[in-house]
């Protein structure tokens, strides 16, 4: 029997007592608040908690609400969230913040719980399938590797998020993901519960209606919806640009 | 016989220390009570601290170098510039606090250098027995004999030489040909200049060993004056006048090994069955020891285990801001132990009755610095802890308060308590429980302190599991 590391007065602890026995919920616990952010406007943006997924992780960002930097390319996109101090949601940032809005527990940066209504708004911003053309960019690049040597190779370069809050580019092999396209679909919970390191859908997922077309030399990601339906482009001109095309510039939250 | 109690005796030596021109130091930064700051310097940052009136101040090599002779075998290590001080003031708190001859510490004294031996340090064969009848007995050395040891510019002695009294630091014993050794309690302090072409760098391993260290700053102009004073040997030769300076008043002769009892019986207030010092003890030692890129298994998951990717190359884990973000390297045992002994003699020579957090906080920056290594991001939030270690762990001490108090203020609190409440007894309002219900509310609190996402919420969930685990083996 181990002494207790904090002092702790056992006067009151009955009623949690009592919850911790029948698995009920503690009084006082149901909504717990995380700490708001250090940053101008805190209800434009979203905190993200952070991830870890084997090697590679992240800290809590804020994702803002809307996209911005409209009608740029993907370099001018990229130089210009780097630029402000942002970055730029790498496809498993953006797996998980899809399944963090999908979960309804949301909080934004202010560390007020965000009303079902305006996630809802959000998703359908998102996902829905419907006019207008609205999409945003990934940090993803994809590239053939140089050498085969007994097979093709495909790296993938994105930005990881160091120690100090800076970003280190990352050229890596690509993990075992989809390599066919879906047209339609994949099933957008499986990706989002199942998705590989990297944030690409696994090789087995299994189908849906979210378009999905997989990576290609020289291409880069994003996530787009139209009239014509959703999809996870792995297949993206990095040159393409258009009044619904943008990003979610996303902060390290402090 | 003198009406003083020890303690007022070691303010006086500590007074007469100064008084008497061997240790002048106005450089005060250890403070009993948090001084007011006042700004200068037209508000470019700087600022003076100014004590409470009803405090006390310290300079801080003088301070650790008393409380080091206090204790049966503390450890200090004291760095700074050339020629300012750092042998001398160890030598005169070695003679006034360990009721030493000074002639008899500086013959036992080493001068630390390249070819420094193991014989020169430790202890000989008697040689005339071993040619005569090849009897090998060990003569211990003056070193290890004289109750204050100190090893002079030990950074000029190579790491393998220094790995040789290695244990003798840590613990007061040494082994020679065989032979256990055991050194005269007492202090032992090692001397180091900053860096140059002629220095080796201390091993990590060897910096842990000591259980504190000061940085000594050059005196101040106007304490010149007093150095002076004192007279200058080199003019006038040793003489009597400082045979005189440095006599120990009868009156004043310490009693060591009732101020040693005196600083182990300096018990803090305990509260439901746990001090608040060695608590907040404990939590600074369990905030620095977390480290993510270590392991994914919460039991691996420590900076001790992060020996290929260490908390400077990780990625970015998911607790950017948590105060194990800002060390490379976590807390020994042996320095979480070191800080409650000299936070006891500090609130002992400060008169207290019992030892208080205030204590803790107060020598823990002299305890941690040479041993804590800052991150690149503590380096880049400020680039001036690359030097001032001191003022890094105290601001460190301050994010680890923050995070203690936000715990004590939380309801993670409570779920631990009524927890471990259950799982230490087996019961719940009197009556006991069967195990199914044990493991339910082990398993209830694990997941309700799992919804709190803090690395201190980590901590108390990994005790709950610890704590019905253990009970299950006790049950087996």
């Amino acid at each position: 029997m181990t002494k207790p590391i904090i002092p702790i007065d056992p006067k009151g602890l009955d009623d949690v007592a009592d919850a911790l026995l029948k698995g009920e919920t503690i009084p006082g616990t149901d909504d717990r608040k995380p700490s708001p952010a250090r940053i101008k406007n805190p209800n434009t943006y979203l905190i993200l908690p952070g991830k870890i997924h084997g090697s590679y992780s992240y800290p809590d960002l804020l994702v803002p609400t809307s996209r911005t930097h409209l009608n740029e390319n993907w370099d001018q996109c990229f130089q210009g969230v780097v630029q402000e101090g942002s970055l730029m949601l790498t496809p498993r940032q953006y797996a998980d913040f899809l399944a963090y809005l999908k979960g309804g527990r949301v909080y934004d940066g202010s560390g007020s719980r965000v009303d079902s209504g305006k996630i809802t708004a959000i998703l359908d911003d998102i996902l829905t399938v419907r006019s207008p053309y609205r999409a945003e960019w990934l940090d993803a690049k994809f590239s053939k590797g140089e050498i085969p040597v007994v097979r093709e190779t495909w790296n993938i370069t994105y930005h990881k998020i160091k120690s100090d809050g800076t970003l280190e580019k990352v050229t890596e092999p690509l993990q075992e993901c989809l390599r066919d396209n879906k047209l339609p679909g994949i099933d957008l919970d499986y990706w989002l519960g199942h998705a590989t390191q990297q944030g690409l859908p696994p090789k087995n997922n299994s189908s849906g209606n979210v378009y999905y077309w997989h990576p290609k030399d020289g291409a880069v990601a994003g996530f787009v919806a139209n009239s014509g339906g959703a999809r996870l482009d792995c297949d993206g001109d990095p040159t393409g640009s258009d009044a619904g095309l943008g990003v979610r510039a996303a902060k390290i939250k402090r | 016989m003198s009406n003083l109690t020890e303690q007022q005796k070691v303010q006086t030596l500590y007074k007469i220390i100064g008084d008497r021109g061997f240790y002048v130091s106005s450089n005060f930064d250890v403070f009993t009570k948090q001084p007011e700051e006042v700004s200068l310097a037209a508000g470019a940052g700087y600022k003076i601290h100014l004590a409470q009136l009803d405090s006390k101040v310290y300079a801080s090599p003088l301070l650790f170098a008393t409380l080091t002779s206090l204790l049966h075998h503390g450890t200090m290590l004291i760095t700074g510039a050339p020629g300012i001080g750092k042998t001398t003031g160890a030598e005169f708190a070695g003679h006034f606090f360990s009721n030493t001859p000074l002639d008899e510490i500086l013959a036992a004294e080493i001068q630390g250098h390249p070819q420094l031996t193991e014989e020169k340090m430790v202890a000989s064969f008697d040689l005339g027995k071993l040619v005569s009848s090849g009897e090998r007995v060990v003569i211990p050395n003056r070193f290890l004999e004289c109750p204050v040891k100190i090893l002079d510019e030990g950074n000029r002695t190579p790491p393998d030489v220094l790995s040789i009294i290695m244990r003798l630091v840590d613990t007061g014993k040494a082994v020679y040909g065989g032979q256990l050794l055991t050194a005269n309690p007492g202090p032992l302090f090692v001397t180091a200049n900053y860096a140059d072409e002629g220095t080796f760098h201390f091993t990590p391993p060897f910096l842990d060993r000591f259980d504190v260290a000061v940085m000594v700053t050059s005196p101040q102009p106007w304490d010149l004056t007093r150095i002076r004073e004192r007279g200058d040997e080199k003019l006038n030769g040793n003489g009597k006048s400082l045979e005189r300076l440095l006599e120990v008043p009868s009156d004043l002769k310490l009693d060591t090994d009732k101020i040693r009892k005196e600083i182990k019986a300096m018990n803090p207030e305990v509260k439901h069955e746990v001090d608040e010092v060695g608590s907040f003890a404990d939590f600074l030692y369990a905030s620095l020891r977390y480290s993510e890129a270590a392991s994914h298994s919460l039991v691996r998951a420590t900076k001790g285990n992060a020996w290929q990717v260490d908390q400077d190359n990780a990625p970015a884990g998911h607790f950017t801001d948590s105060p194990f973000n800002y060390t490379v390297n976590e807390l020994s045992v042996r320095t979480a132990k070191a800080l409650q002994r000299y936070a006891r003699a500090y609130a002992w020579l400060n008169g207290k009755d019992q030892v208080e957090l205030e204590d803790v906080k107060a020598v823990a920056p002299y305890l941690l610095w040479h041993k804590l290594q800052p991150t690149s991001k503590a380096l880049a939030e400020n680039s001036v802890y690359a030097n001032d270690r001191i003022d890094f762990v105290r601001d460190l001490i301050g994010k680890v308060e923050a995070e203690h108090a936000e715990m004590m203020g939380s309801e993670a609190k409570n779920i631990y308590g009524a927890a471990l409440g259950i799982l230490r007894t087996g019961k719940h309002k009197g009556k006991n429980l069967d195990p199914d219900q044990l493991r339910t509310v082990a398993k209830n609190a694990i997941r309700k302190l799992g919804d709190v996402d803090k690395p201190y919420a980590i901590m108390l969930a990994s005790h709950v599991a610890a704590e019905y685990n253990s009970r299950i083996n006790g049950t087996q």
